[in-house]
């Protein structure tokens, strides 16, 4: 009896705790301020762009759903969300047969703190470089995605990790902070630089970390930003590291990149001129290693002007037309180390132009040709000599046409 | 009712002035003696996750605009010439009209009135 009592006594007291704790004993005007923006929601959206291309090297054409996202978001209250991107490239997978791709492109939390900063958690996208952050495809031109911000700075790049966000109140001028998982010196490729280093959130090495950093400045029609990464790229222990000849640790074997950017629109004028450099010290232990042929500095920079044919016309709509051309220049070879073999195809510069005519801001018609000029061929990396194969073309064109949309 | 008030004098567009509050019953109190040398301010309510832009008309009306971007909810840096998102790059105008996508909706916009001296924003 004297048992079932203290139990009785411990339940109602733990009841009681728990009915107290669930009870709101007041509202504070903070409070009812938040109720007026606090609603749980969830939201579905999504981007996509498919596109005919041309290949006048190759005499051939094809034409492909490039990508597929679907983003889905909850807003659990005014402090706290969820956000992700799953994405199907290249329309379909298939089981026994190269080519396409499902990927959680982003799953991250958003702690937001007050007004001007926030903490995020988990799959998400460094600040680095313009179209890591903004790669809706409606709201670049040109079918492709440039190629600086894909083989230099490898986007859509992301990783896990924390970030920390903040922008001033009395000034247009915000910055951010990362902490991520480090790449893969053992997956790096010749000719794609640290692309294929990536982890993108499947079982990444967390011995070796990353350090991103970002500083924009937004005065008028400007935007400045300044970007920075550092990190690690060997995940292994200390005794497979040391066995391969390569640094371990929180930052071994350091990959580092640095990138500026300034964007400029005014009047139907829109301008983009972007630089990038990525160093990779130990190229040469990296090679001794994997026999990936490295390079110890990459670079690349473009410069794009657009305008918006349709700026000046009076009646309210949102219809654009922008013509654009760009200029791209990068080299993902730039300099080797001494066990490393020169590529001067890995030297490219590509003009772009056409234009992208928006009936509403959201979807985009586009119709864009790449005039690409490489260095000669190395003829140390010749694996099939003419006629075996056909003499490498240093100049040729791609012709696209496309569609692409946001929600 | 104020609880402190931080003020940056407008230089140029690339500085804003910030006026710090709290609210009461879903409304922010603001003195119109704040907009003795400008036509615009950063409103930061203590406990919101949102600013709040608001201007001065040149009819003398105040316009409150909710500085959340309508795209994925993040928080809007005012740029001077608008609000721009940082996570997506949308874009909008002072008058909260969408300028650049993937935003399709414009800013949420607050009514406001003037009482004895303050500049009243209606939350709800």
């Amino acid at each position: 009896m004297r048992s079932a009592t203290f139990t009785l006594t411990i339940f109602l007291a733990l009841t009681s705790a728990c009915l107290l704790a669930q009870k709101k004993t007041s509202t504070t005007s903070e409070e009812s301020l938040n109720d007026t923006t606090n609603k749980s929601a969830t939201v579905i959206g999504g981007y996509g762009n498919a596109f005919y291309q041309r290949n006048s090297k190759e005499q051939t054409s094809r034409i492909n759903l490039e990508r597929f996202v679907l983003f889905t978001g909850h807003k659990f209250n005014d402090k706290i969300s969820f956000f992700s991107e799953l994405e199907v490239e290249d329309a379909k997978v298939a089981g026994g047969e190269e080519g396409g791709e499902v990927a959680v492109e982003q799953a991250y939390l958003k702690f937001n703190l007050n007004a001007n900063q926030y903490i995020t958690a988990g799959l998400f996208l460094p600040r680095i470089g313009i179209l890591n952050e903004e790669h809706l495809p409606n709201t670049f031109n040109g079918n492709e995605r440039n190629y600086v911000e894909t083989y230099i700075l490898p986007s859509t790049w992301r990783e896990l990790g924390i970030g920390f966000y903040g922008s001033m109140s009395t000034m247009p001028l915000n910055y951010s902070f990362g902490l991520f998982n480090g790449l893969n010196s053992g997956g790096f490729e010749h000719g794609s630089g640290i692309r294929e280093g990536r982890f993108e959130g499947r079982n990444a090495s967390a011995n070796n970390l990353a350090v991103t950093a970002a500083v924009q400045y937004n005065p008028g029609d400007f935007k400045f930003q300044v970007s920075g990464y550092y990190g690690g790229t060997v995940g292994d222990s200390k005794r497979r590291a040391d066995s391969l000849g390569l640094n371990s640790g929180i930052f071994g074997t350091p990959v580092a990149i640095g990138e500026a950017d300034v964007q400029y629109e005014h009047n139907g004028f829109s301008v983009k001129v972007l630089g990038a450099i990525v160093s990779i010290p130990d190229a040469e232990a990296i090679n001794s290693a994997y026999a990936s042929n490295t390079p110890k500095t990459e670079y690349g920079a473009y410069a794009e002007i657009g305008y918006d044919l349709f700026h000046n016309i009076s009646a309210p709509h949102q219809k654009q037309l922008i013509v654009f051309v760009r200029d791209e220049k990068f080299d993902v070879n730039a300099q080797i180390p001494s066990n490393g073999v020169m590529d001067g195809t890995l030297s490219q510069n590509h003009v772009v132009a056409g234009f992208t005519y928006l009936p509403i801001r959201n979807v985009a018609i586009k119709a864009d040709v790449r005039l690409v000029h490489t260095g000669s061929q190395n003829p140390e990396l010749i694996v099939n000599p003419n006629p075996v194969a056909l003499p490498y073309q240093p100049n040729y064109n791609l012709v696209n046409f496309g569609i692409a949309l946001s929600f | 009712m104020a609880i402190g008030a931080g003020m940056m004098t407008l230089s140029s567009c690339a500085t804003v002035s910030v006026y710090k509050t709290s609210a009461e019953s879903n409304k922010i109190s603001v003195p119109v003696s704040q907009f003795a040398k400008t036509d615009f301010q950063v409103v930061q309510a203590q406990g919101l996750f949102y600013n709040i832009a608001l201007r001065k008309e040149t009819d003398g009306s105040y316009t409150a605009l909710l500085l959340r971007c309508t795209h994925a909810d993040n928080q809007l840096m005012a740029t001077g010439k608008g609000f721009k998102c940082n996570l997506h790059g949308s874009t909008f105008n002072q008058e909260g009209k969408v300028t650049k996508g993937p935003a399709e909706r414009a800013l949420v916009k607050y009514p406001t009135e003037v009482n004895n001296g303050n500049i009243i924003i209606h939350l709800s």
